[in-house]
């Protein structure tokens, strides 16, 4: 008995102690005790539960979703040209500067699950002191010293479908009819596919149309995942927003859309305009007076930026046929441009070539009412071709890629070889912008 | 009389003129401003990432407009691991955020980050899940490289997919002490394998950006709801014989 009670209490002994290593194995190191390394620092945590949510509060209701930019431009203008036959009073100077202060608001607008719109007004407070007839301002002449001027004046509605037949019905059509009215750029060239804040030189619709922008409404938006459109009804006036008799434009642009840009670096698209539109001051004396031009336009344009690793390389070419008043026209505009991959050094050489047939002047197209004048005759000695070579550098302290903060400096050299209504020679310009 | 009053207003003009531009050549960081990334087609991208999308709305938000922006914003620095870039991120940058929905309910967050790269700017967008705030998708606006079709392609773009700022805080201690833990996934991320040496900048670089990105998604939007983690490995890699996260993770 003894022998067995002894090995029992033994046995229970042994059990003990192997359950309680069983027990001790079972639970995990002691944390204290263990080193801190080897443990998984981030087991205990769990993801917090959140609603995203942006804090707006601290803005004003008038400054939510909006983005106000200052924007200030000098320029000064010097030329040597040997026969100007639009010397008037304020077209004499040899030298000339336009200095401009002004801003650019843009708003959009909510709901509480889409933005709605938004609006965009852009002007600017400019004194110019001389004049001369430049590419980039040609509408300048009756400004003289001091003048507000507004450029960019629209609003954009996004798919107004959705207020007549609601947002989950009309959501098939996001993105494919946006209404714009207001004063933009033209829908011919790549004016409108070129937020032209980061332009140093300008493209063609200035010397072609004699504006590029124009008061219009009508529709935007994707055609395709590759395709875009753009097909407004223009005023056809230009600067100021006037019915003076002319009925107006009809300008269609369909071009290839941004994923083709972002993806391939190429834009290019067909427009055309169709209508009436009212002389510029500039050409109410080229076309005999008339203060009606019957138009019409059509054209491909291309836009093709090579990035490499010494910087970027772009092509840029408009091309645009048609008739101003029965008199055929034919305008181009080639363009080749460089800049370092930094941004902050550019270079440009642009030809630029209108040709307009000087025929028989018209007298069906327009409603005339100024008198012939000099500039008719002399525009028959050069043939009607107006020819022009401009090469610019320009340094950029900021040069943002999407154009919301520019800072830079261009010197350019127009070389006009031949041009009826400005002669021949050579204009310099000095420019400085800075928009933030 | 006229022409003399003409040349003393021009003379103020040329002066002036002259002393901004000295200026900006002493200091040419009074040049320098805030830059922000948005999509030029967001209708179109949108729809390409969220298919059933009814609508969306586009928030613009800054750090400055934040009650705390200040501190919100040196915060910021800390959790990317670098530097801000005087550039594209500022106080007053301001960053928009598209919300997406599907009828009223809000099906995900898409925003976007400008960093520089080789051959110039990378706008890198993220579509996150507004609730596990989770990355759904990495897509690209601007990407001037010479990989650029590679880091377009799907099996690169498809390795970021599922992962969260969290993974990334949680990478600056496993990268310093338990590089083979299961949950250090931001390791499992390789660049594309055809990928030249050259182009590893901007690998790097999209690297940090998707960082950036959520970073600044976390401080502006989920309120802070990673920085748990990001406390965390600091904690520990702070420790006596912890050292601090090494730059471009």
């Amino acid at each position: 008995m003894p022998h067995s009670s002894l090995g029992q209490s033994f046995g229970r002994i042994i059990l003990g102690l192997l359950l309680f290593f069983i027990i001790a194995w079972s639970f995990p190191p002691v944390s204290i005790a263990a080193p801190r390394d080897g443990i998984d620092p981030f087991t205990d945590l769990e993801p917090r539960a959140t609603s995203p949510t942006a804090d707006p509060s601290q803005e004003p209701w008038w400054a939510q979703n909006t983005q106000f930019r200052r924007e200030l431009f000098l320029q000064t203008v010097v030329r040597d040209v040997s026969y100007q036959p639009e010397r008037t009073e304020n077209t004499s100077s040899e030298i000339s500067n336009r200095h401009s202060i002004g801003f650019e608001w843009l708003r959009r607008f909510q709901s509480e699950t889409s933005t709605i719109g938004s609006c965009d007004l852009q002007a600017r407070l400019v004194r110019r002191d001389g004049y001369i007839p430049i590419i980039s301002d040609r509408e300048g002449e009756d400004r003289i010293p001091w003048a507000v001027e507004y450029h960019n004046a629209y609003c954009d509605l996004y798919n107004p479908a959705s207020f007549l037949v609601g947002a989950e019905q009309a959501s098939s059509l996001i993105g494919v009819a946006n209404l714009r009215i207001g004063r933009f750029y033209l829908p011919l060239g790549l004016n409108l596919a070129t937020d032209t804040h980061g332009t140093v030189l300008q493209l063609s619709n200035d010397q072609n149309i004699g504006f590029e922008r124009d008061w219009y409404a009508g529709f935007w938006g994707n055609l395709t995942e590759y395709a875009s459109y753009d097909i407004y009804y223009l005023v056809g006036s230009g600067y100021d927003f006037r019915f003076a008799g002319q009925s107006g434009l009809l300008g269609v642009r369909v071009g290839t859309s941004t994923s083709i840009k972002n993806r391939y670096g190429l834009e290019a698209g067909v427009g055309a305009l169709v209508g009436e539109r009212l002389a510029s001051p500039h050409q109410a004396a080229i076309f005999d007076g008339s203060d009606i031009i019957r138009t019409m336009r059509v054209g491909p344009d291309l836009r093709y930026i090579v990035p490499t690793e010494r910087g970027s390389f772009t092509l840029t070419n408009e091309l645009s046929v048609g008739s101003d008043n029965n008199r055929s026209t034919v305008m181009q505009l080639h363009q080749f441009g460089y800049l370092t991959n930094k941004r902050q050094l550019g270079a440009n050489l642009q030809l630029r070539q209108q040709w307009l047939d000087q025929g028989t002047p018209s007298t069906s197209g327009g409603h005339h009412h100024h008198p012939p004048t000099d500039a008719l005759v002399n525009t028959s000695r050069s043939g009607g071709v107006s020819r022009s070579i401009i090469y610019d550098i320009a340094w950029y302290f900021t040069n943002d890629i999407a154009n919301a903060n520019l800072h830079w400096m261009d010197l350019s050299v127009e070389q006009i070889i031949s041009s009826p209504s400005r002669g021949s020679g050579s204009i310099v310009s000095l420019q400085y912008y800075r928009y933030w | 009389m006229i022409f003399s009053r003409l040349y003393s207003v021009r003379k103020v003009f040329l002066v002036s003129l002259i002393g901004i531009l000295i200026s900006l050549c002493l200091n040419p960081h009074v040049a320098s401003a805030a830059i922000g990334c948005t999509l030029t087609n967001p209708a179109q991208d949108l729809r390409f990432v969220f298919p059933d999308m009814t609508s969306y709305k586009e928030d613009v938000v800054t750090f400055s407009s934040l009650a705390n922006g200040e501190y919100q914003f040196k915060e910021l620095e800390s959790r990317i691991g670098r530097e801000t870039d005087p550039v594209f991120d500022r106080i007053d940058t301001p960053y928009t955020v598209y919300s997406i929905f599907r009828g009223a309910e809000k099906i995900g967050i898409v925003h976007g980050v400008n960093i520089p790269g080789k051959g110039g700017v990378i706008q890198l967008f993220l579509s996150v899940d507004p609730s596990t705030r989770g990355i759904r998708q990495i897509f690209f606006q601007r990407l001037e490289s010479p990989a650029s079709k590679l880091f377009r392609d799907k099996p690169f773009r498809i390795q970021f997919e599922g992962l969260s700022l969290a993974d990334w805080y949680m990478h600056d201690y496993y990268r310093e002490k338990d590089p083979s833990n299961s949950r250090h996934k931001i390791a499992q991320i390789h660049p594309p394998k055809d990928l030249s040496e050259e182009s590893l900048i901007d690998y790097y670089a999209i690297m940090q950006g998707v960082r950036k990105n959520l970073v600044i998604l976390d401080l502006l939007l989920f309120q802070r709801a990673s920085d748990q983690y990001f406390l965390r490995a600091q904690e520990r890699l702070n420790e006596p014989t912890g050292v601090r996260p090494k730059e471009g993770s």
